[in-house]
């Protein structure tokens, strides 16, 4: 490596001990305004009636009773609960699979497509968002019915269905994840060592016997980071209901995110979305806890 | 022998099988994209007519003219630029001087502030969202761009990726620069940053990129649907062109938006790749 030499006809100028504070002043101030202080102050407004103009009034648990027993926010934590418990592991556990078979492949047929598996990721998502519900699944001029109707079969509701809604969403979810979660155990798989599973080999293993026996066990770290991080990510779920259902039909795709925007934004009610805010952040923060115990606490 | 000859020929077809069900899942990740193009190409007539036909008989660019005639596209595509440079290169600056206090200095509670930004990164959007409304609105910052770019230019995770890279740099050559006397900016300006340069290039992608993306807190703080940047105008186009026949200007919104993101993935394709592994394997 080559050292930089550094020309002497520059003016001395002696570490001094405060540097490292003049560095961190950006970063810290915006750590306390935009973090640490909204986050005590989201606990705070949870426990007041709040509509952002007038002060702020005290009232205790009353937002926590009022979201436990009002239908849209539970049937929101039900949809979110299963965007994240159900619809992550299937598509981490797809992502896993895919990149399995993009091992096998010749690198520069693995990176073509891989480039393509991971563009959905990349692309924002709204405008994923458009082109799936106006391009996809309308009902009349929509791809998939199309496709469905040339092979003779009916077309379905995709958006207006209530039963079908949530599953139209969550299909947006898989198509723009999977490339991401097969791109994080692509990296994993290349970080075995080939000599393991020669080893393997060798010794008269079978494919599904690797896998089982040395892939997956070696990739428990890679498993756990990866689900973790992705059913945080499907609690947040946003965008897609925001373009595509906007909750509807009825409540059926009502996600927590929407609930607490809805509630803030809409409703101007900040003491229950930041009450909704906290349900959420509790939900994620016993996950984080998992994700610590399951990886041996320090990182 | 024969043995040999058939396990060969069930370890080819295994092959193969795999290499289709790669490709089919390629097809299922791009049809959108496909399915966008060609539409933006179509006629309304064509766009409303049943059967579906998928390649366009008459290719016509009138979707895009008339995107770029009546629309407020090319505004909202500008602001989308504008912010997401300005974000960018304020990211890069950040995270380069406190990545570099984090790593090669020492100083009081360093280990508590490393600490903190790790858990940063774990901590959902909507727990700090609605304070961080408020201090907008207090700042007087609604419909102001300074409400999207300046609570962007400090992020966890581009100091986070940064302060890694550093650690590997060895403390023997900042200590012989602080003894050949340069200042400390020169350090991280002239000696540090060409040394991590590729995680420069990995976080300035990734900021480009989700700033691009970003949707729900320009929605926020802007209430003049005129000021979207270009993923929150995706909703004003579509409900704008709602009528069915113009399907194909909205297609053509969505094509010249996602355009960019896809030269970016091609040209920056090792690094993006870098980023998303580092970003799942950080821990």
């Amino acid at each position: 490596m080559r050292v930089n030499v550094i020309k002497p006809n520059f003016s001395y100028k002696p570490y001094r001990w405060y540097i490292p504070y003049l560095f961190i002043i950006p970063a810290l101030i915006y750590f306390l305004i935009f973090t640490l202080y909204p986050i005590f102050f989201t606990i705070y407004i949870s426990f007041t009636k709040w509509n952002l103009i007038s002060n702020p009034i005290f009232i205790g648990v009353e937002n926590y009773i009022k979201i436990f027993s009002d239908p849209v926010f539970l049937t929101s934590l039900r949809n979110s609960l299963i965007l994240a418990f159900i619809l992550q592991p299937i598509i981490t556990f797809t992502g896993f699979l895919l990149a399995l078979l993009l091992n096998r492949l010749l690198l520069w047929f693995r990176n073509i497509l891989l480039f393509l598996f991971i563009l959905p990721f990349i692309v924002p998502m709204a405008v994923s968002a458009v082109i799936w519900g106006r391009g996809f699944y309308d009902p009349i001029y929509g791809f998939l019915n199309a496709l469905l109707r040339t092979m003779g079969l009916e077309g379905i509701a995709w958006l207006g269905d209530p039963n079908i809604a949530l599953f139209s969403i969550s299909l947006v979810n898989f198509w723009a994840w999977v490339g991401y979660h097969s791109l994080i155990y692509l990296a994993g798989l290349q970080s075995i060592p080939q000599e393991l599973i020669e080893a393997a080999i060798v010794d008269g293993a079978g494919s599904i016997r690797i896998v089982i026996e040395i892939i997956i066990p070696l990739l428990k770290p890679v498993f756990t980071a990866a689900i973790i991080l992705a059913t945080i990510g499907g609690l947040q779920i946003f965008t897609e209901v925001y373009m595509l259902t906007r909750g509807g039909p009825g409540y059926s795709t009502y996600t927590l995110g929407y609930a607490v925007y809805y509630k803030a934004f809409t409703e101007y009610d900040y003491g229950m979305a930041a009450a909704e805010a906290l349900v959420l952040s509790l939900i994620v923060f016993i996950l984080a806890l998992i994700e610590m115990k399951v990886l041996g606490g320090v990182r | 022998m024969l043995g040999k000859k058939i396990r060969k020929v069930a370890l080819f077809l295994i092959s193969v099988i795999m290499i289709i069900i790669a490709v089919l899942f390629a097809i299922f990740t791009s049809v959108p994209f496909i399915w966008a193009i060609l539409s933006s190409f179509k006629t309304p007539e064509e766009i409303v007519r049943i059967p579906i036909s998928f390649i366009p008989k008459t290719f016509t660019i009138n979707n895009y003219i008339r995107l770029l005639m009546e629309t407020n596209f090319i505004r909202a595509f500008l602001i989308s630029l504008f912010i997401s440079i300005a974000t960018t290169i304020g990211v890069v600056i950040t995270s380069l001087i406190t990545a570099y206090a984090l790593s090669k200095t020492e100083f009081r509670f360093r280990d508590i502030f490393i600490r903190y930004i790790i858990y940063l990164l774990a901590l959902p959007q909507y727990l700090m969202l609605l304070p961080q409304f408020y201090i907008i609105v207090k700042l007087g910052w609604i419909n102001n761009y300074a409400a999207i770019i300046i609570p962007a230019i400090v992020s966890p995770y581009s100091i986070f990726l940064l302060r890694q890279y550093m650690l590997t740099i060895p403390d023997d050559f900042i200590d012989a620069a602080r003894v050949d006397g340069a200042g400390e900016m020169y350090i991280v300006f002239k000696i540090v940053f060409p040394l991590v340069k590729p995680a420069i290039i990995i976080i300035s992608l990734w900021t480009f990129i989700s700033s691009w993306g970003s949707f729900l807190w320009p929605l926020i703080v802007l209430n003049d649907p005129s000021l979207y940047p270009l993923a929150t105008y995706m909703n004003t186009l579509q409900s704008a062109y709602g009528d069915y026949r113009y399907t194909g200007v909205v297609m053509a919104g969505t094509v010249l938006s996602f355009l960019p993101m896809i030269i970016i993935t091609l040209v920056g394709f090792k690094y993006i790749v870098r980023g998303i592994t580092l970003t799942a394997l950080r821990r």
